[in-house]
């Protein structure tokens, strides 16, 4: 079985179909990507996934540890903590006013509030908060590391490089501990330079944590190089399916990037 | 000079209750952006508890005054906080999501039900309590005029300058602290990442009640008596001390209750006590037009 299975996914806005019964699996150890032209609805689908939607039909099964968690009933925040969804966005949604490292250490946040009684012991220093802080701030510090901002842990992260704010955000989701890590365009806005060093941190992702990572991306070159699976939407629906060499060669999938012949007469 | 002295002691004292209200405010309009408007009657049912448990306890024949304190201390911060919980489920989550209006608006209607609330349960008389705490040092002798500082008014100050720090620390420094900037912040974020922010804002505003009933149990030792209309009052200048040391901020809280004590009662020492509370707010207004985010408030930039 698969770690989270879409099926028959559709939201409606209105008269719109913005997604149209869409179906596809993420698998641990897997980077699966979905791509497609503007409004084809793939930033729909991760709305739906995180919970900021509900679907108007469908599935969302999302297996951990032996247990099935349904995410289209479940609240935003469960979805995080339970089901163990991550995710970063489009236009970067980082905690500006808190420092790099404080942003890590929110999302770190349901295992310290567990361990401090509700921040009760947290203001006394107890053995236990004190410990499990100091875990929480080893852990913060790994990932800062391994993105490269080491030196800029104490910096404020609306201050910081674009470039930055980019992997500092998928720090932080992967210091929420998921299971599937949700990527909206990670490598928009970048250089050749960054966009090829993103590629290698996701690929570097799948390898050490074993998770399954769910991509959206523009950048073809990124997409075909680390993608295992890809998914492609026109229009809200699902068009075609496959390996990076299968998808590359499907005519429905050139069609709605190109246009057909009748389109460009 | 000696007068000054005095006027500064007791400028300080009422500043501490200002700011311990004030906080209150800061904190509900960082978490959810609402001013809320109850918040002062809260204060004033703090006051209220307070001013039951010392007769409860005068009626057992409590003696020993510190414990006594403590006692009521408890019972106040324990009763408001469930205030404060209960006013936030029932009025404004329900409205969460709505336009922005509306959880003023119902602010205002809680804050209307409080008073009468109290006003009928408790009668609209002035309730006296005996002293609870008495005595003080003579700082200053000058000729007639002694400078005097109660035991009171020194505790007053120590508990507000301690409850300042814990609160400062517990925003900074804890995992609940965290959680609420976060919220503040950007609030689906958070959720996205598992923080329970419907939890977190109610902690939020049990917090801001639990320094209300510490604010409301200042008042009811310092001034000995309490009705249902002192809230009213005590609400807007605290709100005032928010807004003119930069609301959302909490050194600002701070800072602005006590600059609003200072001007009370300097104003009242050498001009006509009637117009303190004139002066308090034209203070207020020519603050916010040469500092509108108060003063140590940040300017909101928005990004192009």
């Amino acid at each position: 079985m698969s770690l989270l299975t879409v099926e028959h996914l559709t939201i409606r806005f209105g008269g719109l179909v913005a997604v149209d019964d869409v179906g596809f699996s993420a698998e641990d150890g897997r980077i699966t990507a979905i791509i497609g032209p503007n409004g084809a609805g793939k930033t729909t689908v991760f709305n739906c996934l995180t919970g900021f939607y509900k679907p108007d039909v469908g599935r969302m099964t999302m297996r951990r540890d032996g247990r099935e968690y349904l995410l289209e009933r479940m609240d935003g925040f469960r979805i995080a903590r339970e089901a163990g969804l991550a995710r970063t966005f489009q236009n970067i949604r980082l905690f500006p006013r808190m420092t790099a490292l404080e942003n890590l250490l929110v999302a770190q946040h349901n295992e310290l509030h567990r361990a401090s009684f509700h921040s009760l012991a947290g203001l006394l220093g107890l053995a236990r908060y004190r410990s499990a802080e100091k875990m929480a701030v080893e852990r913060a510090a790994a990932w800062l590391d391994r993105v490269g901002l080491t030196h800029a842990a104490d910096d404020e992260a609306g201050s910081l490089p674009y470039g930055d704010q980019r992997r500092l955000e998928i720090a932080r989701a992967m210091c929420a501990g998921p299971r599937v890590l949700c990527l909206d365009e990670p490598a928009a806005g970048l250089n050749p330079k960054e966009s090829a060093d993103l590629a290698a941190l996701i690929r570097d992702i799948k390898a050490r944590e074993k998770i399954a990572v769910l991509l959206i991306e523009h950048d073809m070159s990124v997409v075909m190089e680390i993608s295992d699976h890809i998914v492609v939407l026109d229009h809200g629906a699902k068009i075609a399916e496959g390996t990076p060499d299968h998808v590359r060669a499907d005519p429905a999938v050139i069609a709605a990037y190109l246009g057909t012949a009748e389109d460009a007469a | 000079m000696e007068y000054f002295l005095q006027q500064l002691i007791n400028g300080l004292t009422l500043g501490a209750i200002y700011g311990l209200i004030a906080i209150g405010y800061t904190m509900v309009y960082g978490i959810v952006g609402m001013i809320n408007f109850a918040h002062g009657e809260v204060y004033m049912i703090g006051a209220f508890v307070s001013l039951i448990a010392f007769t409860i306890l005068g009626t057992f024949a409590f003696a020993n005054p510190v414990v006594a304190i403590l006692i009521v201390l408890v019972a106040a911060i324990v009763f408001t906080a469930a205030y404060g919980w209960t006013v936030e489920r029932i009025a404004y989550r329900p409205l969460r999501g709505s336009f922005r209006l509306a959880p003023l608006i119902s602010a205002i209607g809680v804050s209307i039900f409080l008073q009468n609330y109290v006003h009928l349960l408790q009668g609209a008389k002035m309730k006296p309590l005996q002293p609870v705490v008495t005595g003080g040092f003579v700082l200053a002798q000058d000729g007639g005029f002694a400078v005097r500082i109660t035991y009171l008014q020194i505790g007053i100050v120590v508990a507000t300058v301690v409850l300042m720090a814990a609160f400062t620390l517990l925003i900074q420094k804890t995992s609940l602290g965290r959680a609420q900037r976060a919220c503040e912040q950007d609030r689906k974020m958070a959720a996205l990442l598992g923080v329970n922010v419907d939890r977190t804002i109610s902690i939020t505003f049990v917090m801001g009640a639990a320094l209300a009933a510490v604010a409301g149990l200042i008042f009811t030792l310092y001034y000995g008596a309490v009705d249902f209309f002192i809230g009213f009052l005590a609400g807007l200048k605290a709100f005032t001390a928010a807004v003119l040391g930069g609301i959302g901020s909490l050194p600002g809280a701070m800072l602005g209750g006590v600059l609003i004590g200072l001007i009370e009662a300097f104003w009242s020492a050498h001009f006509p006590i009637a117009y303190k509370d004139v002066a308090v707010f034209a203070i207020l207004v020519i603050v916010l037009i040469f500092r509108p985010t108060g003063l140590l408030g940040r300017p909101d930039v928005e990004k192009v």
